[in-house]
């Protein structure tokens, strides 16, 4: 019995040790997964319901909901989810991207253990940034023609105001353009190698074309975004100088997925192009809508502040020979040397039949493009204040008809584009001279 | 045994809080102790792994560098410091303020003497094996939507960090 005794002391001592010992080393590797049972907020934007017929306990509660909606709806577009796993690793990961948000001036986020092991409640504490943030823009371009052609001015003014009270899960931005041209003559193009239209409109020297423009940009889940572009614009390309009015609706849904292994993120989604162009005295000669379905994919790498690469493409064909093919890259990779960028992009537009009035042609059957490379300059290391300045030299080209060959203006140019970035506005400003007119 | 342990260590610690440890080392221990009370200790409890890294600057710029990753088992209290995948010491929650420091301590062997130096903490520093390891770097999510702003820009130079707990001019 005593042996007994001492046997079971004995195993019972080497057990107590060896969960002892074993206590530390459990936590050897990758901790496990949490489970999140709750979340909790404090300090973000919430739509409050106000009184009205309403009793005030019932307001507060409805309060309640709203607020810890809007709570899961913030820390869901970083995604954190209540009732999923998520690593501790994500945590870090998630509590840093937080922490760099342009949307919070300061952010606190803890995992408090829940009643069962390996659940626990969120908590995240932030103080938001100003809702309103606002971007200005002047892009002006002198094209100097020909002695038979004279120079060609285009000045575009714009500016956009988003509403981030519901972000970063939505943002809204309205924008306004007003976008001028003025010339001294009309482009001397051949009226035999364009089209009777085409050439109608390339003899209004002056005109202009503004937009007025809504955008909207959400996330449906954790790996589906939208991309919503309404515009609403007007112009006076044509020859004898009436008006028109057009509106179009672009919509993009985009299942995103990172990359890891470089360290990127991939996007893929269907699109519709919604478009109505008439003129202001509606008639049927000239009255035409565009239905176009498509698909976009892409790639995004990096910052736009270091070393980027992204390249979007999208695709839409409304299957009565209507179609457009979009390509746009941009990228800019440092050059070794403090705060040096080379930058570079090419963007071009083929397209079948009538368009939308940003192209300002009717394009048939043609392209245009831009592409340039350059080098560029970061100033101010700070997140309240950056600045950009660029020096490029680039390539413009348009196309007028879909004669073969297909009959191109080229025109070569330099430019020059400054970015300023501070918490609460953008300002945008280039400025290029082309040493051929394209219009 | 383990209190005496304890003791010993309590007591390697008060030597450590001259200008230098006795050992060649800059003896963090005896001066960070704010630091760990005021925000180290939060940080830990928060339950969120983070990183801290020692620094040494001469004339602003970065000489120095040594970073470790601070992770809490929730359930007991046990705190892991590692460096890359390697675990560097385990250790219950309440003798952090002793063993946190060992790790973050600098050898200051590689210093010369007669200059001037400044010894910082960084809280999350934004230096590239983290933002790899965090894979910090998508571009379409994060930065096109604002949800991130990181200053890319003298990462190299000033390693940018979410905070500097702690910061003392050192001289050998």
């Amino acid at each position: 019995m005593k042996k007994m005794i001492m046997l079971a002391l004995g195993v019972f001592l080497a057990t107590t040790a060896s969960v002892y010992a074993d206590e530390l080393p459990r936590e050897e590797g990758l901790p496990s997964p949490y489970f999140i049972d709750e979340v909790h907020c404090e300090g973000n934007h919430v739509h409050e319901v106000r009184g009205g017929f309403y009793a005030p306990d019932e307001v507060e509660a409805a309060n309640k909901v709203e607020s810890h909606e809007s709570c899961e709806n913030l820390l869901k577009a970083f995604g954190i989810v209540k009732y999923s796993w998520i690593s501790p690793d994500d945590l870090e990961r998630t509590a840093t991207i937080m922490k760099q948000s342009e949307y919070f001036d300061s952010v606190e986020l803890a995992v408090k253990k829940s009643e069962l092991q390996n659940h626990v409640h969120v908590f995240l504490k932030v103080k938001p940034k100003p809702q309103w943030f606002s971007t200005v823009g002047n892009d002006f371009k002198y094209y100097a023609g020909n002695a038979s052609q004279g120079f060609l001015i285009n000045d575009k003014l714009s500016g956009e105001i988003s509403n981030r009270h519901d972000a970063p899960s939505n943002t809204q931005t309205w924008g306004i353009s007003v976008e001028g041209y003025g010339s001294s003559s009309p482009l001397a193009v051949s009226p035999a190698v364009v089209s009777s239209d085409d050439y109608e409109k390339l003899q209004n020297r002056n005109y202009y074309l503004a937009d007025l423009s809504l955008k909207e940009q959400g996330s449906v889940s954790n790996h589906v975004t939208y991309d919503l572009n309404m515009d609403l614009t007007s112009d006076n390309i044509a020859s004898d100088g009436s008006n028109r009015l057009a509106f179009d609706m672009q919509t993009d849904l985009l299942f995103t997925r990172p990359i890891n292994l470089v360290r990127g993120n991939a996007f893929i989604g269907p699109a519709l192009l919604l478009g109505n162009v008439m003129p202001y005295q509606v008639s049927s000669q000239n009255y035409y809508y565009l239905l176009l379905p498509g698909f976009v994919f892409g790639y995004d790498y990096g910052q736009d502040f270091w070393n980027n690469a992204k390249f979007k493409i999208s695709y839409y064909n409304s299957f009565q020979n209507n179609s457009i093919f979009d390509y746009a890259f941009n990228g800019q990779y440092h050059m070794g040397f403090i705060d040096t960028f080379l930058i570079g992009a090419f963007d071009m537009r083929l397209a079948d039949n009538p368009v939308l009035p940003q192209d300002r042609l009717p394009l048939t059957g043609p392209y245009q493009g831009n592409t340039y490379i350059g080098l560029s300059k970061i100033y101010g290391s700070d997140k309240t204040s950056r600045q950009q300045v660029s020096a490029v030299v680039g390539l413009e080209v348009l196309s007028y008809a879909a004669s073969t060959p297909t009959y191109e203006q080229v025109a070569p140019y330099v430019g020059l584009k400054y970015k300023l970035t501070n918490s609460d506005w953008n300002l945008n400003l280039s400025a290029g001279y082309y040493f051929q007119r394209t219009y | 045994m383990k209190r005496l342990g304890l003791l010993l260590l309590l007591g390697a610690s008060g030597v450590c809080l001259g200008a230098h440890g006795t050992q060649g080392t800059l003896g963090i221990c005896g001066f960070y102790r704010d630091a760990y009370q005021g925000e180290i200790l939060k940080k830990i409890n928060a339950g969120i792994p983070f990183e801290l890294m020692s620094t040494v600057f001469e004339d602003g710029n970065l000489v120095y560098k040594k970073a470790v990753r601070v992770s809490l088992n929730l359930w007991d209290d046990v705190v892991t410091l590692r460096s890359g995948d390697q675990v560097l010491s385990k250790f219950y929650l309440k003798d952090g303020v002793s063993e946190v420091c060992k790790q973050l301590e600098i050898e200051d062997t590689d210093l010369k003497p007669g200059r001037k130096y400044v010894f910082r903490i960084l809280l999350n520093p934004m230096w590239s094996e983290r933002m790899t390891r965090l894979q910090v770097t998508t571009g379409r999510e994060l930065e096109s939507q604002h949800l991130i702003g990181i200053d890319w820009k003298k990462l190299a130079e000033t390693m940018p960090s979410e905070k500097v707990l702690l910061e003392k001019e050192i001289q050998k």
